[in-house]
C-alpha cells in the first residue's frame, strides 16, 4: 500500500494505490488521519490503482469517514477501480459514502455544497 | 467434464502471509480460466479466512508466535472446494450474527467490524466449520464456478 498526498486550497487529494488489507491497515489509518489533520474542508481519496481491499481496508476508510463528519470535514471517493466497488456494493457502504467517477468531479461536486 | 485441479499451500498465520496467500489463490484460480469477477470474491474469502485466523486463532497482533494454516482447493466436478485449517482457537461462524445494512443516514450504523464473514459467504454457495482431532477446518464450496 501507497499514499500520495496533495494539498490544494480547501481540499487533499489523496491517492492510494496497491492493496488496503489487514496486514497494512495500521499504516492506512494512519496516513487517512494525517490527511484529515491538514485543515482542509473536503478529503478526497482516489482509489484508481487500487487492486484488492478487505474488510480491514474498508473498516479504516469508515472510521475516517466517521472522524471527518465530526470534524465538519466531507469525504469523497473516486475512479474507484473494480475491486474497491465490488466491495463497496457487497457491504452496501456505497450508499454511505460520496462516490465520483474521477477527483475532478469529486472536486466539483463538493465544492458545490454549502 | 471439468479436469480435476489441485492447490495446496502452507503458511504461517500472520497478516502478511493471509495477503500474500490469498493473491497466490486468486493468481492460481485465474490461470484455472475461472472469471475475473468470481475470482475476486473467492480472493477475498481467503483473505478474510486467513485474516481471521491470524487476528483470532492464533493472535498475530498480540506478539504471539504464529501458528500453521494450510490451504487445499480443490476444482474437480463437484465444483469449487476451498478448505482452511488451523491448529488455534475454534471459532463458530455460526455464532457470530449478520450485521444489518448500513442506513447512510445513520453514522452510528457503518460497520467499523463484522463484515468478514458477510463477505465470505457472498462468494460461495456453502460455507461450513468443524474440528478434526487438533484442527479446525472452514471449508468453502462453489457448485459452478464458471457461472
Amino acid at each position: 500500500m501507497h499514499s500520495k498526498t496533495c494539498l490544494r486550497d480547501d481540499h487533499v487529494v489523496m491517492t492510494l494505490s496497491g492493496s488496503l488489507d489487514a496486514s497494512v491497515v495500521g499504516v492506512l489509518r494512519h496516513d487517512l488521519e494525517q490527511a484529515l489533520s491538514r485543515g482542509v474542508r473536503i478529503l478526497i481519496l482516489d482509489l484508481s490503482a487500487v487492486s484488492f481491499v478487505d474488510s480491514s481496508g474498508l473498516a479504516a476508510l469508515v472510521s475516517t469517514l466517521k472522524t471527518a463528519l465530526g470534524r465538519q470535514v466531507e469525504v469523497a471517493l473516486c475512479s474507484l477501480a473494480a475491486p474497491v466497488v465490488a466491495v463497496l456494493e457487497l457491504t452496501r457502504l456505497d450508499r454511505v459514502f460520496d462516490i465520483y467517477a474521477d477527483v475532478a468531479e469529486a472536486r466539483a461536486a463538493q465544492g458545490e455544497r454549502p | 467434464m471439468t479436469p480435476a485441479r489441485t492447490y495446496r499451500r502452507y503458511a504461517p498465520a500472520t497478516l502478511a502471509q493471509a495477503r500474500a496467500l490469498a493473491a497466490d489463490v486468486g493468481l492460481t484460480l485465474r490461470e484455472w480460466g475461472l472469471p475475473e469477477h468470481r475470482v475476486l470474491g473467492w480472493e477475498l474469502a481467503v483473505a478474510e479466512m486467513a485474516t481471521n485466523l491470524a487476528r483470532h486463532a492464533y493472535g498475530d497482533e498480540a506478539g504471539q508466535p504464529p501458528g500453521p494454516m494450510w490451504l487445499d482447493v480443490t476444482w474437480g466436478a463437484e465444483g469449487l472446494c476451498m478448505v482452511l485449517a488451523d491448529e488455534g482457537e475454534a471459532f463458530d461462524p455460526a455464532a457470530v450474527p449478520v450485521p444489518p445494512a448500513p442506513d447512510p443516514a445513520d453514522p452510528d450504523s457503518w460497520p467499523e467490524s463484522g463484515m468478514g464473514l458477510p463477505l465470505i459467504r457472498s462468494a460461495v454457495d456453502r460455507l461450513e466449520y468443524r474440528t478434526e482431532g487438533a484442527r479446525n477446518l472452514m471449508t468453502l464450496f462453489v457448485s459452478d464456478p464458471t457461472a
